[in-house]
């Protein structure tokens, strides 16, 4: 189904980047998909808003891939609600610590084409 | 590990589905919370909904992250599809997977009697490093010899590669009781040196083996039991250990039991039975002084940690060397002695392994037939099967998940042809250890343990993957979608596939045939050796009269005239002799050389004794002189017969007779003059020198064997039974352990080929089958599909002759190309037959010829059908056809 496709890269793009900032998220503890939704939202200011229909694909995934391990947990009032709660795995964490430097690296290269620094260029 | 555990212990579909459906909700329900300001619970409700978002979308999306699972599903959806079709198209489902049966099964059978026998290993501890050390007089032909008993202390004690030497020679022994309610039995031994179980390295599985102490003249009178033997005589009972059993009339001790499996030097690829008792050699100190006088000992070593079979060979080959400055007197001219090494087994498999290794050729080649014709049924199929193909593929089935589903659909048939094809494989081993009992003893034993079936389950998974992906390999699928809907046209290049499929499959079927047809040439060849003697109904009867029973030689003698004239009284019986070996079974050689001559010119000469009614029995005829009489006591001057070969070798002139041998001390007299009989193998070659000697006359450690010779004008069971009632009425405590006809001894001696010839014609007839029915098929089929083009033909004028003729030339066409394919496999296959041909080249222009016309023959017959088919077609329905 050709539209499909076209989805499936737009998720793609998206994909590394929503999993790192899970798998940082969760460095602060464990957490149930709605809590990493809303800190998300919270941290960046409702700059990026975390749509469940990428949030629960991803959290599954990396359950998937042993990054991240889910257990179920009493919370909420009274404890009267059970949620699905993530925490990182070791594996994670190191997954964590790669895609950092290659985040980093990618920003810095990505910078450097589009605000390269002035003066260096004018003398050419 | 995570993935560790989910593969071991997948989730169940519906238990994530649950864990989803719970996680959503509460996502849901703590959204729901949250929005809680001032609205009412439906507004809330819908505003929770709003920003979570298409719900059904998000469990897709999740559901998709599930990989183990989703392929578990996959697979379970593939095989229900592949179990759909197989029962839409029962026809098409039972050829293939019987046909894989067959391959399949064949395959099993053949490699599980190949595990028996090449590839088990000895029960031995470390058996690689085990050698044999082998002698032999290359002036005097012949195979490997054992050594003297000095000879074998000469190896033991100067060896530099080898840890341990150890000796044994084959013994015989009869197993007497006082309860007159058994028979007495005749078993088979071994006398070893006592270091013989630890050089094998293994240990009794109870009591001990033999001390040094043991291994002298006088004090060797104990005996360790096989594991059967236990069972058989003492049911296993530990009693048995200390106990006593008569041997020849003497006490042995039991001092241990080798533990169930233990065999030694049998093995699966030996003839006959084995050895069930082993008791220490002994050697006494006149044999040990006798070095040339015989050569019965076999040598077994253990390679030094680090020294190779190489370096052992040298090692032996340099003491070998030794012995004639040692000895001059003895190691001269035609004694000229080699020695060397070989992994200890070798031998015993030297025999079966080119036999064996041709028929796993052959099975091999009946798989690949059975591939193309289903790879042809498939091909055939997916053909009609485009429209369906087409249509899965435009509702989303991406080419990767459709390659997926044919493979399963191929590795369904395999897989349930390799249950059946054991199953058959199963009965196959059964029968051939019915048919052909003496052809290796690993026959029998053969049986579908892990090792064979996991050979089945590989076997059948590629030929699963090979069968399912054929439609794949022919084309693109893409091309499925644009040919959707329309037949015929653009099938040229499927064609060219199904034709060279069938080309393969007739060029495989020459190859066997070729293979079947230079062995059933051979067998012929043999059949037309003359064996020098008439088999038709003479009955051999064996016993055995040994020394303790019968210390002298004069009882002895009064019992066995004795009874061969009991024997001869039996009605219907015409002539009755006795002979110590007969020719085909037994091998006995003795070193002779003419009165006068040097000691260098000695020879190996065939031998027996046998009784003057020997010849007669046998139909030996006497060319010259006469036979053993009543003169010939032991006191006389010894007499000899010898064969017409070795009179013309010596005296071409004719004048043998009043000629004189020496035999070891003995001078013998030349008297007579035989007919030459094989008494080696039919397939061996030549006659050699043949003497015979009066059982009633001369003496020696052959005597104590006797097989009495009946030639009957009737046979049938009750014979068997009034011979064994004549040689009990005269002595009760003689073993009568073998009753058959000379026919039955002959058969044996042929097994191996016999089991070859069987074997190979049956494959190359189930190729032959199979191939055939492939052509039938691929040439039905393409009628079928130009059913329009013929129906054209015959419009415009062509006659139905021109047609039968169009087609069939199809045929022939791909058969004649797989027959020069074939034969040119052929030729370098042959080249591996060698060893199992005789009297044919391996370019036999019989067996090539025969071959060739069988198969272009019966695809004649197989392009027939179809052709008149093609030949019938009604022009008018042929073009309304389109």
């Amino acid at each position: 189904m050709p539209p499909r496709s076209q989805t499936s890269q737009k998720i793609q793009l998206l994909q590394g980047t929503l999993d790192m900032l899970i798998l940082r998220t969760l460095i602060l503890g464990p957490a149930h998909g709605h809590q990493i939704a809303k800190h998300i939202q919270r941290t960046t200011d409702d700059l990026l808003q975390v749509e469940h229909g990428s949030l629960y694909p991803a959290l599954h995934r990396l359950e998937e891939k042993g990054w991240i391990a889910a257990k179920w947990e009493a919370a909420g009032k009274d404890l009267k609600r059970e949620f699905k709660y993530y925490r990182l795995t070791a594996a994670g964490k190191k997954q964590l610590v790669a895609e950092e430097s290659e985040w980093k690296q990618m920003t810095s290269a990505i910078a450097r084409i589009m605000w390269p620094v002035a003066g260096t260029e004018g003398k050419g | 590990m995570s993935w560790l555990r989910r593969l071991l212990l997948p989730r169940s579909r519906e238990q994530r589905e649950k864990d989803l459906e719970r996680e959503l909700l509460a996502d849901l329900e703590q959204e729901a919370e949250e929005q809680q300001h001032g609205l009412t619970p439906e507004e809330v409700k819908w505003a929770a909904r709003r920003a979570l978002g298409n719900l059904t979308r998000v469990r897709e999306d999740v559901r998709a992250e599930w990989r183990w699972t989703s392929l578990l599903d996959r697979l379970e959806q593939d095989l229900r599809f592949a179990l759909r079709t197989a029962r839409k198209n029962p026809i098409y489902t039972l050829t293939a997977v019987a046909t894989l049966a067959l391959g399949i099964g064949v395959n099993t059978a053949v490699f599980s009697v190949v595990h028996t026998v090449l590839l088990r290993k000895p029960p031995y501890a470390d058996p690689d490093r085990l050698v044999q050390v082998r002698q032999k007089f290359p002036k005097l032909g012949g195979g490997g010899l054992g050594a003297s008993p000095a000879e074998f202390l000469d190896y033991r004690d100067r060896t530099r590669t080898l840890a341990t030497v150890a000796g044994y020679e084959p013994a015989v022994f009869d197993l007497t009781t006082d309860d007159p309610s058994k028979e007495p039995a005749h078993i088979q031994a071994l006398r070893v040196s006592h270091d013989l179980f630890s050089t094998l390295g293994v240990t009794p599985k109870r009591g001990r083996t033999f001390t040094k102490a043991e291994d002298v003249e006088g004090a060797n009178r104990v005996a360790i039991l096989s594991h059967e033997m236990w069972q058989r005589r003492f049911g296993g009972d530990l009693q048995a250990i200390g106990a006593t059993i008569r041997l020849n009339e003497q006490p042995y001790t039991i001092i241990g039991v080798m533990p169930e499996g233990f065999e030694f030097p049998f093995n699966a690829a030996s003839v006959g039975e084995p050895p069930v008792l082993w008791t220490p050699m002994g050697l006494t100190q006149q044999r040990i002084r006798d070095r040339g006088a015989d050569f019965p000992i076999r040598i077994i070593g253990r390679l030094k940690p680090g020294a190779s079979i190489d370096q052992a060979a040298q090692d032996i080959s340099s003491i070998a060397a030794m012995f004639p400055k040692e000895h001059p007197e003895l190691y001269r001219g035609n004694l000229h002695l080699e020695a060397t090494v070989e992994v200890f087994g070798e031998g015993e498999t030297a025999r079966a392994r080119p036999v064996l290794l041709a028929i796993t050729g052959a099975v091999l080649f009946v798989l690949l037939i059975a591939c193309a014709n289903v790879m042809n049924l498939q091909l055939a199929r997916a053909a009609s099967r485009q429209r369906e193909i087409a249509v899965r593929n435009a509702l989303g089935a991406s080419k990767g998940r459709l390659l997926v589903q044919l493979l399963t659909e191929g590795l369904f048939l395999a897989l349930t042809g390799a249950l059946l094809g054991t199953g058959l494989a199963f009965l196959l081993i059964r029968l051939a250890a019915k048919m052909w009992p003496s052809f290796v003893a690993g026959l029998s034993q053969a049986k579908l343990d892990w090792s064979v079936l996991t050979f089945t389950l590989a076997v059948s998974i590629l030929t699963g993957i090979v069968c399912g992906l054929a439609p794949a390999l022919q084309r693109d699928l893409g091309d499925a979608i644009r040919h959707a809907g329309r037949s015929g046209g653009g099938s040229q290049k499927r064609h060219g596939l199904r034709s060279a499929l069938v080309v393969i499959e007739a060029g495989s079927a020459v190859v066997l045939l070729i293979g079947a047809g230079l062995l059933i040439h051979s067998l012929i060849n043999v059949w037309r050796v003359p064996m020098g003697f008439s088999p038709d109904g003479v009955t051999i009867t064996r016993t055995a009269f040994n020394r303790q029973r019968y210390p002298s030689n004069e009882p002895r003698h009064v019992a066995e005239r004795e009874i061969e004239q009991r024997l001869a009284a039996i009605p219907g019986v015409e002539a009755v002799g006795l002979a110590t070996h007969i020719p085909l079974a037994d091998d006995r050689k003795i070193g002779y050389k003419l009165e006068g001559a040097d000691i260098a010119s000695i020879g190996w000469a065939d031998h027996a004794l046998v009784s003057g009614g020997y010849f007669a029995a046998m139909r030996i005829p006497i060319l010259h002189g006469r036979t053993f009489g009543p003169e010939d006591t032991p006191n006389a001057p010894i007499t000899a017969i010898i064969n017409e070969s070795m009179a013309r070798q010596f005296w071409p002139d004719g004048s043998a007779i009043g000629r004189r041998l020496l035999w070891g001390g003995r001078r013998l007299t030349i008297v007579g003059i035989a007919g030459d009989v094989h008494v080696s193998a039919l397939d061996s070659g030549a006659v050699q020198p043949t003497i015979y000697n009066s059982v009633y006359q001369v003496e020696s450690a052959a005597t104590t064997s006797a097989v009495f010779v009946l030639r009957a004008s009737r046979d049938g069971g009750n014979l068997a039974a009034s011979i064994r009632q004549a040689i009990w009425s005269v002595d009760h405590g003689i073993p009568v352990f073998d009753i058959r006809s000379m026919g039955q001894i002959i058969a044996r001696s042929l097994e191996t080929r016999h089991f070859a010839v069987g074997l190979l014609t049956a494959f190359a007839t189930l190729a032959l089958v199979l191939a055939v029915i492939g052509l039938y098929g691929v040439l039905s089929y393409a009628v079928a599909q130009r059913t329009a083009e013929l129906g054209m033909r015959l419009a415009l004028g062509a006659t139905s002759g021109q047609v039968l003729r169009l087609v069939m030339s199809d045929g022939v066409r791909l058969s004649v190309i797989g027959v020069a394919l074939g034969a040119v496999v052929g030729a370098l296959a042959a080249r591996g037959l060698s060893k199992l041909l005789f009297g044919v080249g391996s370019f036999d222009p019989l067996a090539f010829g025969l071959a060739a016309a069988v198969l272009v023959g019966m695809s004649m017959l197989a392009s027939y059908l179809p052709a008149r088919r093609a030949a019938r077609v009604d022009p008018i329905v042929a073009l309304r056809h389109e």
